[in-house]
């Protein structure tokens, strides 16, 4: 803790006077995929650096506790989900979202195709197995919907072994890797976001602590702006930042980099973000989320829009 | 009612292990009923050669034979006092004693009869229920002298077995044994490092030399028959403890 | 007792003062609220779990005891298969676990399987260094008297094995809980399933509340393995012989 206050105030200090490169370390939730790419390719193109700020970033796996890391001030921002966020917030984390890659939220059911669903209730509604994360909100938010008369959920156990496997299963993914995978491997997929559903929240966002973000402003809006520039770039040309995240990443493929780069990019350019730039968050969704959370139990308490989020 | 004891002969036995050769070609010819003793100083393979005889471990090369002539050469029933008592820790007194029996197959009646009787012998009938956690070392001793008995033995063998208990406690062990011996018939190796015990307790006594890894010499006993703690004072004693102590300073030169 | 009142009443202070934060580590009131609140829901599950290590650890003891003595008979036998029974302790749980769901099917049989792999070679192991470990002049008396293997295994192998096993199975019993607990993060029931559920759903004092009730069962089976021992060793072993 004590750390802490002395770094804020030495990073405090130094965005004030001018030279030295703030160190700021970014905390992923999963190992590299184009869900980062514009991240990697501001710091690969050292759009950080240009701003001021030397970013490193971290990657993840299954269960990197990013706002626990962010919450202990063992690294100054990580990625998460809005959620989560609402989530964490109701059980004591002061952290506070700066900028949300997803418009539409990525999250998906494959289906084998041969089933003929044609949305995500015939998927609910018909007898079967679900393979997700259990304790996810959105899980809460399908049952309400469309209830588990029919279907059972079990645990997601990773990867798409089990779905091409058991032709019966359908599977949770994100839209930009499982099923581009699964087609790899000779399989039918159908995929249905789960936004369509109606529960639709920020994805792949960045936290950061309450506290910093009130005494960084300016660092933050810096950071902001670097970011949307490198994801820009990313759009509009993936392949540099693709060749840095396959190598640290080596169970995909560059082919699999390129289509999932290319297959998010209406998840994560709208109309808004045109009008307001990428990454923007706005109040009405954050309140929509809140209170969907709250509805569904999953969380006992919420907190006004605005402070959610920067 | 003990059936006679078995004759042992051993013909150039030799046991070689892997670095050493403890007993060199030894051969003995020893009758039905006689007690020997096996005397000599520590690491000259007296252990060995009482483990072969028991039928334990096998000579290198040449013959130990047991029974032989015998009129009941069939039936070999040995007896095995080890150094210390290794009694089952996890069985009674009782249990520990019934235990040959129950190898042999026995029934549990049978065993148990036997075992009480064998326990009486050696004067540890009270204490047939307890475990030998609970037992001093000479009680130990007694109990584990009580298993080799059980099966009514024609061949006992005895490997310094009361080296580690007190004097008073040995003087009287000595003494059963001697008296348990005289009882039956059957035929006993003793074997010892005490020149008195030796001399007390056998008909001959066998020297062992360490530098032969054979018999240095025998000699008889001149004692007689009937021994007890007076014997033990009586000159004919103290010469023959004379004459072996000289003999055991010879093994060493 | 004293010292563990002193340690949960300065955790609850650390937490409550914003010293530590609550959502890192929850305040033990919390963790209490949430094993009063969610209790039918915790205690259900612990009754899966428990099932399930009873049966993997029961399996455990049963193929250990067993493994060993087959190997002890046959030095052939032993120096062929051995090293596929140390394969069983060094598997990684967390890796295999999915494979296990897949074999086995979601549910008790998974984690049945997820415990027993990770419990059965301390069993192996003990008792076989329990046979191994038999007196030799013990070894003697039995050939003396012209022994069976039968009669050896039963009257003198196995008593003297007593206390090695013992010490075998009170590893083998943790870790049984353990593996149970890994499995069921998969295999979608029991105790694990709800640390799973609750981490996703960011409810960490729920976590630490099912957290405690795995150590818990831990606790629970090993003591049991202490009152056996205590009762099969009292009279002889020097462990649980009282000073006199």
């Amino acid at each position: 803790m004590k750390n802490l206050i002395v770094f804020l105030l030495f990073l405090s200090s130094v965005v004030v006077a001018d030279g030295k490169p703030v160190k700021l370390r970014l905390a992923l939730n999963w190992k590299p995929e184009p869900e980062f790419g514009g991240f990697y390719d501001a710091a690969i193109n050292g759009i950080y650096q240009k701003e001021g700020m030397e970013l490193e970033i971290l990657p993840g796996g299954v269960g990197t506790p990013v706002i626990q890391m962010v919450e202990a001030g063992k690294v100054e921002m990580g990625i998460s989900n809005s959620d989560e966020v609402i989530l964490g917030r109701s059980q004591g984390a002061e952290v506070v979202s700066i900028y949300a890659v997803y418009q539409t939220s990525p999250m998906a059911l494959l289906t084998h195709s041969e089933r003929g669903f044609k949305d995500l209730k015939d998927v609910f509604e018909a007898p079967g197995t679900i393979a997700a994360e259990r304790g996810l909100p959105y899980i809460r938010f399908c049952e309400k919907k469309y209830g588990f008369k029919n279907v059972k959920i079990v645990p997601f156990l990773g990867g798409i072994t089990q779905f091409l496997s058991d032709k019966k299963m359908t599977q949770q993914g994100f839209v930009t890797a499982e099923p581009i995978l699964a087609r790899k491997q000779g399989a039918n997929p159908r995929t249905f976001l789960i936004a369509d559903s109606g529960y639709n929240p920020y994805l792949t966002v960045v936290i950061v602590r309450k506290e910093f973000a009130e005494k960084n402003a300016e660092l933050i809006k810096k950071f902001v702006k670097a970011t949307q520039d490198g994801w820009k770039n990313y759009l509009q040309n993936p392949s540099l930042a693709n060749k840095k995240m396959s190598a640290l990443n080596p169970t995909m493929d560059p082919e699999t980099f390129q289509e999932g780069a290319k297959a998010q990019i209406p998840l994560i350019e709208t109309s808004e973000t045109k009008k307001f730039g990428l990454g923007y968050q706005s109040k009405e969704r954050w309140e929509k989320l809140a209170a969907q959370l709250l509805d569904l139990k999953v969380v006992k308490n919420t907190f006004p829009a605005e402070s959610y989020f920067k | 009612m003990s059936l006679p004891g078995l004759s042992v002969e051993a013909i150039e036995v030799t046991k070689r292990f892997a670095s050493l050769t403890p007993i060199r070609s030894v051969s003995f010819k020893v009758k039905p009923g006689e007690f020997i003793s096996l005397l000599g100083p520590s690491g000259c393979g007296k252990s060995t050669l009482l483990k072969m005889i028991a039928g334990l471990r096998e000579p290198t090369s040449g013959k130990m034979v047991v029974g032989e002539g015998s009129p009941n050469q069939e039936d070999t029933r040995v007896g095995y006092v080890f150094q210390d008592a290794y009694l089952l820790p996890w069985r009674k007194v009782l249990g520990n004693v019934t235990l040959p029996l129950e190898l042999l197959g026995a029934t549990k009646v049978e065993a148990e009869f036997k075992a009480r009787k064998a326990l009486e012998r050696v004067g540890l009938i009270d204490f047939e229920g307890y475990y030998p956690a609970n037992l001093s070392g000479g009680m130990k001793m007694r109990v584990s002298l009580a298993r080799s008995l059980v099966t009514e033995p024609n061949l006992l063998l005895l490997d310094e077995p009361f080296a580690a208990l007190d004097e008073v406690t040995r003087l009287k062990l000595d003494q059963d044994l001697r008296d348990l011996w005289m009882e039956s018939k059957m035929t006993v190796f003793f074997v010892t490092h005490s020149i008195s015990e030796a001399a007390f307790l056998t008909d001959r006594i066998f020297m062992l030399s360490k530098k032969t890894a054979g018999i240095h010499c025998t000699i008889e006993n001149p004692l007689p028959r009937n021994r007890t703690l007076m014997t033990r004072g009586d000159s004919l004693f103290s010469q023959l403890n004379q004459e072996l102590f000289v003999k055991f300073q010879e093994l060493e030169a | 007792m004293i010292a563990f009142f002193v340690i949960v009443s300065l955790w609850e202070f650390i937490v409550r003062i914003k010293w530590m934060s609550s959502f890192i580590l929850p305040e033990p009131s919390s963790i209490l609220k949430s094993l009063i609140e969610d209790r039918e829901e915790l205690w259900g599950a612990l009754r899966t779990t428990a099932f399930s290590v009873s049966v993997s650890f029961g399996l455990s003891v049963l193929m250990g005891v067993s493994s060993a003595i087959i190997l002890f008979t046959s030095e052939s036998v032993l120096f062929a298969f051995y090293p596929y029974t140390i394969f069983f302790q060094t598997v990684p749980i967390i890796a295999i676990a999915p494979l296990l769901v897949i074999w086995f099917g979601y549910g008790i049989p998974a984690v049945v399987a997820s415990g027993f792999i990770v419990s059965v070679f301390p069993v192996v192991a003990s008792t076989l260094t329990g046979l191994l470990s038999a007196d030799p002049a013990l070894k003697d008396l039995f050939k003396l008297y012209r022994a069976s293997r039968w009669q050896s295994m039963v009257k003198l192998y196995l008593p003297s094995s007593l206390p090695f096993i013992l010490n075998g199975l009170r590893i083998s019993g943790g870790l049984a809980v353990i593996g149970a607990i890994v499995g069921e993060f998969l295999g979608g029931v029991g105790i694990g399933s709800i640390i799973d559920v609750a981490r996703a759903q960011q409810r960490i004092d729920k976590v630490f509340a099912a957290v405690l009730l795995a150590s818990g069962l831990g606790l629970f089976l090993i003591k049991g393995i202490d009152l056996v021992s205590y009762f099969l060793l009292k009279n002889w072993h020097p462990s649980e012989l009282k000073e006199s």
